[in-house]
């Protein structure tokens, strides 16, 4: 139990831009999101060798009207009539679909597969977008009383700030951290600093007639309420994470194989999967996740690593705290310190331990079904030095790990990766 | 001869309970694990001997929030960015917790930018009281036609 009976190699990896793109459709994120994974393998590849498809895909259904993505999306990748699968764990979809890929390749079943994930978000208005996403959390005990996704998460905000003194500005700190690393990343939604759509504000307030707002710095404009509003106390606008449309795909083979295709592939070493209580209120805390615990333990023990040995992840934040949340629940920090290492930009892109250095579901945006996938597609990146811009980190990356969950936490996927 | 096996407590009955102003757990007669809200099965030992028991709706709050962007449901009552409403999970006196709306007025938010119910503080640990507010539920029938109920929600208030 707990291992991998092959070596699993990821050898290539691409995504579409995020973004929201209202004449765009799943099948034409997935199109782009296929084409730049194809472009990202460096020799000898033909599109005949994948044997199945692997997608994650959250609620094409309800966002679209279009249930049943897999085979659409294997048609496209020229694998009919081969098998297509589709996962839905909320937004740990795709995460999942890469475990299933892993699985199939471990077990013999298969020797090269494709995973995707894909989501198109934006054809809904607020409301119904609010409500989809909603419909992960508990019909009956949490959706009846109110409570929305932004709204599950801003509750176990509150509970941190209780238990462990975190402030508002902490989770500002996070939020100014993942879009100082989205501005690096030509594939973000919104590629911008915060303080640079602080300057564009203000700079259209001027070029309007309007007056000035009176901003200092980053951190006055995010305290401004009118300028950055509670969504869901204590989560802000800038808090919470985007509604995207977007795709991702990667190629996984196994170890054999790999080296037909490229010198360097990135080995998938640990993968671990966990599950919560449906409904937060009957976890025995509201502060973390057992299925990101137990996920972390599952991928760490598989990979023989431990959480000092990860030197870059790419953690879920779908919202401020939830990135807080992660650092506790992946061993980087205690819980009690994990504000204060924010605070000291250890989890910057020059700092001790770069978390989101894509720029994070915050500003990269959150395809819910396409996240998992796309946190892959970083690390690929940044394993092999190939991160677009300046936001390639500036060591060799030797271990690195991905951090997916579904809903409020009733899923959680944990990757890890080594050269 | 096939045993066809029913649970002794379904959903419905927990929902029964709140149109009928009963708060509801559950307690398993096999291994005495107490549950809020009533589950179907125990989810300790998995027996399906369960009790249905009432529970004061009253306790502290565990963990809230202010919602601008609600659920279609909650932006018909009215609700909006400019006019908030507050969604508590309440520890019940024995250590289960429940989610419900906190009400008692408008919500607002003070110097340090932290919301207020009807002027007072909304706090982790602040005492809450639950209450039942009536609605009409429509439900669409099968073969058209609509047909109107009376049902209740869970709601607090701070004591
Ligand atoms: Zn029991």
């Amino acid at each position: 139990m707990g291992k991998l009976m092959r070596k699993i190699a990821m050898v290539g990896a691409g995504m579409s831009k995020f973004g929201a793109f209202p004449d765009k459709n799943s099948r034409d994120l997935f199109g782009e999101a296929f084409i730049n994974c194809l472009q990202s393998i460096d020799k000898n590849f033909d599109v005949k060798d994948i044997e199945a498809l692997y997608l994650g895909n959250y609620s094409s259904d309800l966002f679209e009207g279009q249930g049943h993505l897999a085979p659409m999306c294997a048609e496209l990748a020229g694998l009919t009539p081969k098998p297509a699968l589709r996962t839905e764990n909320a937004c740990a979809s795709s995460g999942i679909a890469l475990r299933e890929g892993i699985l199939a390749i471990a077990s013999g079943m298969h020797d090269l597969v494709l995973v995707g994930g894909v989501e198109k978000m934006t054809d809904l208005p607020t409301a119904g977008v609010t409500d989809t996403l909603a419909s992960a959390a508990d019909r009956i005990f949490e959706f009846h009383a109110g409570v929305t996704f932004p709204g599950l998460y801003a509750m176990m905000g509150s509970a941190h700030m209780a238990k462990y003194g975190t402030k508002k500005e902490d989770f500002m700190l996070v939020g100014i951290k993942n879009h100082n690393n989205g501005a690096l990343n030509p594939f973000a939604q919104m590629n911008k600093s915060v303080a640079d759509i602080m300057k564009s504000k203000i700079a259209k307030a001027e070029k309007q007639g309007k007056p000035k707002p009176a901003w200092k710095d980053e951190m006055d404009f995010l305290h401004d309420l009118s300028a950055n509003p509670y969504i869901a106390y204590p989560m802000r606008l800038f808090d919470c994470s985007l509604v995207t449309d977007g795709a991702a795909c990667v190629v996984l083979c196994s170890e054999e194989l790999a080296k037909k295709f490229t010198d360097t592939p990135i080995y998938i070493v640990g993968t671990g999967q966990g599950s919560e209580t449906f409904a937060i209120h009957d976890r025995p805390s509201l502060t973390s996740l057992r299925s990101a615990r137990s996920a972390a333990q599952m991928a760490y023990k598989m990979a023989g690593v431990e959480p000092k040995d990860i030197q870059i992840a790419e953690v879920h934040d779908c919202f401020t705290i939830a990135e807080l949340i992660a650092m506790a629940d992946l061993g980087f920090w205690k819980p009690e310190e994990v504000a204060q290492a924010v605070r000291d930009g250890e989890t910057a892109l020059d700092g001790s331990k770069p978390l989101n250095t894509s720029g994070g579901l915050k500003s990269k945006g959150h395809p819910v079904g396409a996240t998992g996938v796309a946190q892959s597609v970083e690390i690929f990146k940044q394993m092999r030095g190939q991160a677009e811009g300046k936001r390639q980190v500036k060591f060799d990356v030797e271990c690195a790990l991905t951090h997916n969950v579904g809903g409020s936490g009733g899923s959680c996927v944990v990757h890890i990766y080594k050269k | 001869m096939v045993d066809i096996t029913n649970l002794k407590v379904y959903t419905k009955d927990f929902l029964d309970g709140i149109d009928n102003k009963v708060l509801y757990g559950s307690k398993c007669q096999a291994c005495g694990n107490f549950e809020v809200p009533a589950k179907v099965i125990c989810t300790k030992c998995q027996s399906p001997d369960l009790e249905l028991v009432e529970v004061k709706p009253e306790g502290k709050i565990a963990a809230f929030t202010c919602i601008g962007v609600g659920t279609t449901h909650f932006v018909q009552k009215g609700y909006s960015m400019k006019k908030p409403y507050c969604v508590v999970i309440v520890e019940l006196e024995n250590g289960q917790m429940i989610s419900g709306q906190l009400i008692g007025g408008d919500i607002t938010y003070d110097e340090n930018q932290d919301p207020l119910i009807g002027g007072k503080p909304i706090k982790v640990g602040a005492p809450v009281v639950g209450e039942y507010e009536e609605y009409i539920e429509v439900i669409e029938g099968k073969r058209g036609g609509r047909q109107e109920k009376k049902r209740c929600r869970l709601v607090f208030r701070l004591k």
